[in-house]
């Protein structure tokens, strides 16, 4: 990838965010953050929430209806910034602090360069496991004018996935002139760049110092491989989003605990930023299932151990209100899709298991050990009620994640008499997600007598080790998702087979690539990948079967075969250095 | 109360860690039995 398609991503992100951000400046409740640079990234992180959920929401309907209301919204924007500084009432309340904290500016440009590193030094990428279908939901939207029904082309079963990410890589894509694929990937280092922004944002409000906002934010930015700097490796961008959404919400808590006045439930549901965080809330579940419950699980901790009567008024007022907010989203997304719940993987998902160990080491050791000193750092320094809701924001995921990963497998093989066993609700990123509470609680280290007198040796052992981890990250991803050759097969087939082929195969981004219906469609778990009208396509075995099919039905039947395994005994249609394909209903010698 | 919710909450780590910390030990003791669930992500 070139660094200019980053920059134009980059400026299209800007774009897309600067009329909900200008909403919320002219709108929001003026008391805090404290600082511009604070009120600017919260108010980025809201006016993401704001483009997804406008663009969501229109594009069900139209997504060129989209483009057009965008260029309204800010209109709309700059109406209420302009209204707003001519009401007296509604300026600045208390001076802001301008000066920005360089030292954490330098983390967040790192972080972005780290994250970018593997983009730019790996040629053209398609991106991680999971861009596999992501590209295809975003493709479909500017293909189809909307966000559709179904999987079509690539497979025919409805789609119940949550398309926030993808109406934006559409949207940027659509205005800067990338492609879906270089949009999503260009977003990782965006993204993550703008969740070190607010676990500093975070970290500083909770401890009342810089030094330790920066020390969360450079861990959080440079240490956890999981949650962090694998997120390229696995197209995690959903997950990224969503938790930059659950990020914020925390941070506004952490802000409203402190300043709001005290008072019960409806007092919180009257303060402006009750609503912000409950929109937040919303916003994830367009964005990402999971993020989601994870959010609703983060937020009943929250509540269940607030440790004073405002803390607790403050997340029920967000959770509360979110769940009014996106209750007609999840009402419409879900009921329809109930009686297919039976043919996803949510609730018998398999993936290899994982020990603690295992965590231990992809969270980092270092990670973990800082994190283990600030606990003890802040125990010193005192749980207040806002320390104690980003702790049980870590128990909230350590337990789920436990209880999905041990209990539940457990159950699953005693229930099926030792035959079987799975897993629900994706374990392993509930571990991955670990990352944001922790990093935000490493700052408390920064606290530490121990840190205060050794803090160039703290620092500088701190310093070598992120650059090894993000050494490493950037080796290890360096050349994820580029497959020139699948790209090229899959050009072949678009361009010169009907769109009613099937394509027979499981090479990474066929069906992106291809853009025809696929035997094996990359599908998330929470898709109905186990129905019938797909299951019967990973059953068929041999050329036989297919050539019998493709007769029956009067659509022709392509194999996409590495060339390291042995060619079957079909018409050769295209080749390249990598991958051939052969047409199933032609036989004979294959073309010179 | 924000002594007796820290208690709380600090009984739900380590119970976590605890349950955590069999599982793993299971699984690695069991890793052959296990094995044969061993899939890839899907």
């Amino acid at each position: 990838m070139h660094a200019l398609t980053i920059a134009k991503v980059a400026v299209s992100l800007g774009y897309a965010v600067l009329p909900y951000l200008v909403i919320h400046l002219a709108i929001a409740d003026r008391d805090h953050p404290r600082s511009v640079a604070g009120r600017l990234v919260l108010g980025t992180v809201v006016g993401l929430g704001g483009v997804v959920a406008a663009a969501t929401l229109t594009s069900a309907v139209s997504f060129p209806a989209y483009l057009r209301l965008h260029a309204a919204a800010g209109v709309a924007g700059i109406a209420c910034l302009v209204w707003s500084w001519t009401r007296s009432s509604r300026r600045w309340s208390t001076p802001l602090a301008r000066r920005v904290d360089l030292t954490v500016l330098a983390i967040v440009v790192v972080a972005a360069g780290v994250r970018a590193a593997p983009l730019l030094l790996g040629g053209e990428t398609l991106g991680g496991n999971d861009a596999r279908f992501h590209n295809v939901l975003s493709q479909k939207i500017l293909v189809e004018g909307k966000l559709g029904e179904t999987w079509s082309p690539i497979a025919s079963v409805p789609v119940v996935y949550t398309r926030g990410v993808h109406v934006l890589c559409a949207f940027i894509a659509a205005v800067s002139g990338v492609s879906v694929h270089e949009a999503f990937n260009a977003l990782f280092p965006l993204i993550g760049a703008l969740n070190v922004a607010v676990v500093y944002g975070i970290g500083v409000a909770l401890f009342d110092s810089r030094g330790a906002g920066r020390l969360s934010a450079a861990a959080y930015a440079f240490l956890p491989a999981w949650g962090s700097l694998d997120y390229f490796r696995w197209g995690g961008l959903p997950n990224a989003v969503g938790m930059l959404l659950l990020c914020a919400v925390v941070w506004i808590l952490v802000l409203q605990a402190r300043t709001a006045p005290d008072g019960g439930l409806l007092r919180q549901l009257g303060t402006r930023w009750a609503w912000v965080g409950a929109f937040l809330v919303a916003a994830t579940a367009l964005v990402h299932h999971h993020s989601f419950l994870v959010t609703a699980i983060v937020l009943c901790f929250g509540v269940s151990f607030a440790a004073s009567p405002g803390m607790r008024a403050v997340t029920l007022a967000v959770g509360a209100g979110g769940a009014i907010l996106a209750s007609p989203v999840l009402l419409t997304s879900y009921a329809a899709h109930l009686g297919r719940a039976g043919t996803t993987s949510v609730f018998q998902f398999r993936e290899p298991s994982l020990t603690l160990w295992d965590c231990f080491v992809a969270l980092n050791p270092v990670f973990v050990i800082l994190f283990a000193g600030a606990l003890a750092t802040v125990r010193r320094v005192g749980w207040d009620a806002r320390r104690i809701l980003v702790l049980s924001w870590f128990a909230a995921l350590l337990s789920t994640f436990v209880f999905f990963e041990y209990v539940y497998r457990a159950a699953s093989l005693l229930l099926t008499a030792g035959r079987d066993m799975f897993t629900g609700f994706t374990p392993s990123r509930m571990a991955t997600d670990l990352a944001y509470p922790m990093a935000v609680l490493c700052g408390a280290a920064a606290l530490s007598d121990t840190w205060r007198r050794r803090r160039r040796g703290a620092t500088a052992i701190l310093v070598l080790a992120c650059a090894a981890t993000c050494t490493y990250a950037i080796v290890h991803q360096r050349g994820i998702g580029v497959y020139p050759t699948i790209r090229d097969a899959g050009r072949w087939i678009r361009e010169n087979t009907p769109p009613d082929s099937l394509v027979v195969g499981q090479l990474p981004h066929l069906e992106y690539s291809a853009w025809r219906e696929c035997s094996h469609p990359a599908l998330p778990a929470s898709e109905p990948r186990n129905d019938p009208s797909l299951a019967w396509k990973r059953n068929m075995r041999g050329p036989a079967a297919w050539r019998e099919w493709s007769l029956e039905t009067g659509r022709e039947v392509y194999f996409v075969v590495p060339n390291r395994v042995p060619p079957p005994p079909l018409y050769r249609a295209y080749a390249n250095s990598d991958v051939t394909i052969y047409r199933v209903s032609e036989s004979g010698e294959p073309r010179p | 109360m924000s002594a007796s919710v820290e208690r709380k909450l600090w009984l739900v780590i380590v119970v976590a860690l605890a349950v955590g910390l069999l599982g793993s030990v299971a699984m690695i003791l069991f890793r052959d039995f296990l094995a044969r669930f061993a899939t890839s992500w899907g």
